[in-house]
């Protein structure tokens, strides 16, 4: 992401609980003068969202009715579109097995609720590569 | 009165003031006695004693009846000290116009020890099933917690995020009345925290670990278990050949481990013996990719029937003859390959047994381990390579309670792979490794964009080395071998310090 401006930068914010989703865009608006914080309230929602847009991070929550966080990486993953792009993995709890399974996928930033700003703002420019 | 003698009890005559009158052959042999000294014994007392039961009492009331009566269970103790169980019988027996009295001892002893035997392991079986009860309790609480810290989660994301944004608001109005607002916001603020805690708490006291994994060499597993396997029966020794396992290291329970790859060659083993093949052996070997371990086991032996294949794992499932096998092997064994997030499956059984285990990667695995959810910046991820499995080992123990982690690595293309998957904050590698030597480990990290300080591990012949890298891939330092626990705690606080939160 060297290359690209922040000005330009798209992201997604998968998750079930809409306040969350609104607390996420605020935090990363507050911060970063992003070009787009988009919402999805689940998978289904998220991939018609792809469809038009292409985003450079999404943060997606881990456990949602239908489509749980792992399964929606892993089938992304699958598409070439989707390999590289960077993902942040919210959730409560993660068993062993779902932490591995997320390393495997390429999600090595991993957000704990409840987080805070500080720390959402953290492992957004760690992600990125955005200096202080 | 010498019918008496027919009696296999124990039968002792008396007269009707209660005074000994005859005894019998086995009263001479239970009480220990001998007839000399047995015939000047007048008084039951002189024979035996027992605290428990007022035999007096039970024999006079018995006498006035003149019926014949049962005592109930009784201890007595004999002659030399010994103890026993009876049941006294009192009989009436009529002769020559006079009244005698058999009383029979009918010995309960055995019986008794059977009982409480029996009762013990009763007792002991219910408490069994109450810790199973109690265990499988515990499983449910703990998936329980499990949800409900994350449907608690979420609420409190958006009550301490929104508590947050109040803050930055205040912040940026302040005057005097706001003082007020904000100190009750922190207080809110310190109440989420402390509720957080407390789901912390629950989680980790429920998912406690309750064995202990460290880093292990495969090879010494697998030649500890074939020495367990020969010593038992030396008649047919069988041949294990280890393919290169300078590799193959991985995290975990050593002990269960080398009960699983007992499980596999003994099977190998009744299978080889059986079958008279020329050439019995067992070859082993390991592959590496996708972040596995992969663990080849295969022997030249008869193989295993297509119909058994699908009950293969499952319990009280056996091939052997009667006595010979419990069925629970290949169970047990799988079931300690799932524990240590492996699986464990059958490849082929036509030509021999070719079992694949299949472990998590040491790196991975050992990541893993580090609660990356611990959100605590203060605690580092630290990890170390190299191929001597009782390095990493003492690096682990010297930082138990440190709050850092060490992730071990046996080979450095392995660690690169890591690094780039994870987040890592600092590196300590030995120099002299196969694949690849320090040197050229570092520059490889340097140029895939490894920012932390950087550690040699190695022994003083390698200092010049680190003297030319040390400018060029920004070595941090060298750690000389042999060193001490202090050495290492110093380096790593001191290198911590420097690093970002």
């Amino acid at each position: 992401m060297n290359n690209k401006r922040i000005q330009d930068i798209n992201v997604l914010v998968v998750d079930n609980e809409k306040k969350i989703g609104e607390l996420i865009k605020f935090f990363l608006q507050s911060s970063f003068r992003f070009n787009s914080v988009i919402i999805a309230p689940n998978a289904l929602q998220a991939s018609q969202k792809c469809l038009n847009q292409q985003f450079d991070l999404m943060i997606i929550d881990h456990i949602m009715p239908g489509k749980q966080g792992l399964e929606y990486i892993e089938g992304l993953r699958n598409s070439l579109k989707f390999q590289k792009t960077k993902i942040i993995l919210v959730s409560g709890f993660l068993k062993q097995e779902d932490v591995l399974k997320a390393i495997n996928l390429g999600v090595k930033n991993i957000l704990v609720k409840p987080f805070t700003k500080k720390q959402l703002v953290e492992q957004v420019q760690e992600i990125l590569n955005i200096p202080n | 009165m010498d019918f008496f003698d027919q009696i296999f009890d124990a039968t002792i005559g008396l007269d009707a003031n209660g005074e000994i009158n005859y005894f019998n052959h086995q009263a001479v042999i239970f009480f220990k006695i001998s007839p000399r000294i047995f015939k000047q014994k007048k008084e039951l007392g002189e024979v035996f004693q027992t605290d428990s039961f007022d035999l007096k009492e039970w024999i006079t009331s018995s006498l006035l009846h003149s019926e014949a009566t049962l005592s109930p269970e009784i201890k007595i103790t004999i002659a030399d000290k010994s103890e026993s169980f009876v049941i006294l019988k009192l009989i009436p027996i009529k002769l020559d116009q006079e009244t005698s009295y058999a009383l029979i001892f009918q010995d309960k002893t055995l019986e008794n020890k059977l009982h409480l035997k029996y009762r013990q392991q009763v007792e002991e079986l219910r408490k069994t099933h109450e810790q199973i009860l109690m265990a499988n309790k515990l499983a449910t609480l703990g998936e329980l917690t499990a949800s409900i810290s994350h449907e608690i989660s979420n609420p409190l994301t958006i009550a301490s995020g929104h508590c947050e944004v109040l803050a930055e608001i205040l912040n940026e109005s302040a005057s005097e009345q706001n003082e007020f607002v904000t100190s009750t916001v922190a207080t809110i603020q310190e109440s989420l925290e402390r509720v957080n805690q407390i789901i912390k708490d629950m989680n980790s006291f429920l998912h406690k670990k309750e064995d202990k994994k460290e880093y292990c060499n495969l090879g010494d597993v697998i030649r500890n278990a074939q020495r367990w396997v020969n010593g038992q029966e030396n008649e047919h020794p069988i041949a294990v050949h280890i393919k290169d396992d300078s590799k193959a290291i991985v995290l975990a329970n050593e002990s269960k481990l080398e009960q699983v790859f007992l499980n596999l060659l003994k099977n190998s083993h009744d299978a080889l013996a059986d079958s008279q093949v020329s050439d019995p052996h067992v070859d082993i070997w390991f592959e590496f990719k996708n972040q596995q371990t992969l663990i080849h086991l295969k022997d030249n032996g008869p193989g295993i029937a297509k119909s058994q294949h699908e009950n293969l794992f499952k319990p009280f499932n056996t091939t052997k003859d009667i006595g010979k096998g419990t069925g629970l092997g290949l169970s047990i064994s799988s079931m300690i390959i799932e524990s240590h997030h492996g699986t464990i499956e059958l490849l082929e059984s036509q030509t021999g047994c070719h079992f694949l285990i299949t472990l998590p990667a040491v790196e991975l695995y050992s990541y893993s381990l580090t609660n990356v959810l611990e959100v605590n910046p203060k605690q580092k991820k630290i990890l170390v390579v190299d191929d001597e499995v009782s390095i990493l080992n003492l690096l682990t123990h010297f930082l138990e309670g440190t709050g850092h982690h060490i992730i071990g690595s046996s080979t450095p293309v392995e660690a690169l792979n890591l690094v780039e998957k994870a987040n890592i904050d600092m590196i300590i590698t030995d120099f002299n490794m196969p694949q690849m030597n320090g040197s050229e480990f570092s520059k490889e990290l340097r140029a895939r964009g490894f920012k932390g300080p950087i550690y040699y591990l190695s022994s003083s012949e390698n200092s010049d080395k680190y003297l030319s890298d040390k400018d060029q891939f920004q070595i941090s330092g060298m750690i000389l071998k042999p060193f001490s626990k202090n050495d290492i705690l110093n380096i790593i606080q001191s290198t911590v310090k420097g690093l970002p939160e």
